[in-house]
């Protein structure tokens, strides 16, 4: 094949989009590694919404990790508690939520939370 | 019918690979142009990264890279991917005028293609739902490896 062949300015478009977007990402990266502070998985368990059907009811969770680590093996309980007492409790467990960013899940009680305190925690996780 | 089109992805691909691999008309095939050769490069990363890219392995592996080592990993894969089209004795490779020219002009631009197309996938395939953009990065680092790898294999066998 010849350099004839190729076209010459086709080629040094790419080819200066392809370092700058090389040179941009590898300078991100090294900043990233500089500014790293290190801090684990920070967990915070909310609910989104409550819902009845056949007779369960059906919880919708969202967990969000503010850290800078992937949280694995996250646990969530959600417990029912009325007058100090806890009525009911159900566990479930997310296999990852990565830093910065938020997975949901499903907790179902068989009792209505309608009444009663509703609580949802991560309680535990490990680090990759 | 969506995991048929997903899986038809990979296999129409493989199916292109094995009629280059096999085909008659081999001995007459006009000299491949610079779009062709990148063309190629995008489509032996589809191959390798939509393997790849449904797998939890990303994610265990994007979570457990810090930056500094994905910076690593980015210059690992422009340099096995360099090696591997211009430093091994294979059929397809192509005897390169000046080292700095041959990375610019294909290995930087099939690494970018590489990258694009691995956070494609992984868009396609959900790993960005409720992900950050941080994270979704390092995702496309981690898959860009293999696929960087199957750019330059595809440059070579094709």
């Amino acid at each position: 094949m010849s350099d004839d062949s190729r076209s010459p300015s086709l080629e040094t478009l790419l080819s200066m989009i392809g370092a700058l977007v090389v040179i941009a990402v590898l300078a991100f990266l090294a900043f990233e590694a500089f500014v790293a502070d290190g801090r684990g998985p920070q967990l915070s368990a909310s609910i989104v919404r409550t819902e009845a059907a056949d007779g369960q009811h059906v919880v919708h969770y969202k967990v969000h990790n503010d850290g800078s680590r992937t949280a694995e093996q996250v646990h969530v309980v959600g417990e029912l508690v009325k007058d100090g007492k806890a009525l009911e409790q159900v566990s479930s467990t997310i296999a990852y939520v990565p830093m910065g960013s938020s997975r949901t899940g499903v907790l179902v009680f068989a009792r209505s939370p309608a009444g009663a305190q509703l609580e949802v925690r991560a309680v535990s996780y490990t680090t990759p | 019918v969506s995991i048929l089109s997903i899986e038809a992805l990979p296999a129409s691909i493989g199916a292109a690979f094995a009629r280059g691999q096999l085909g008659q008309e081999r001995g007459d095939r006009p000299a491949t142009s610079y779009g062709h050769e990148l063309f190629l490069m995008a489509a032996g990363a589809v191959v390798f990264a939509s393997n790849i890219a449904p797998t939890e392995e990303i994610i265990v592996l994007a979570g457990a890279v810090t930056a500094a080592q994905a910076f690593l990993l980015v210059v690992l894969s422009l340099a096995l991917m360099h090696v591997f089209m211009y430093g091994t004795g294979f059929a397809g490779q192509e005897e390169s005028s000046s080292t700095s020219r041959a990375v610019l002009t294909l290995t930087v631009p099939g690494y970018v293609i590489a990258l694009a197309l691995s956070a494609f996938l992984l868009w396609s395939f959900g790993r960005y739902d409720g992900t950050s953009s941080y994270f979704a990065l390092i995702e496309a680092f981690v898959l860009a490896l293999p696929a960087s790898l199957g750019a330059a294999a595809a440059r070579l066998i094709l």
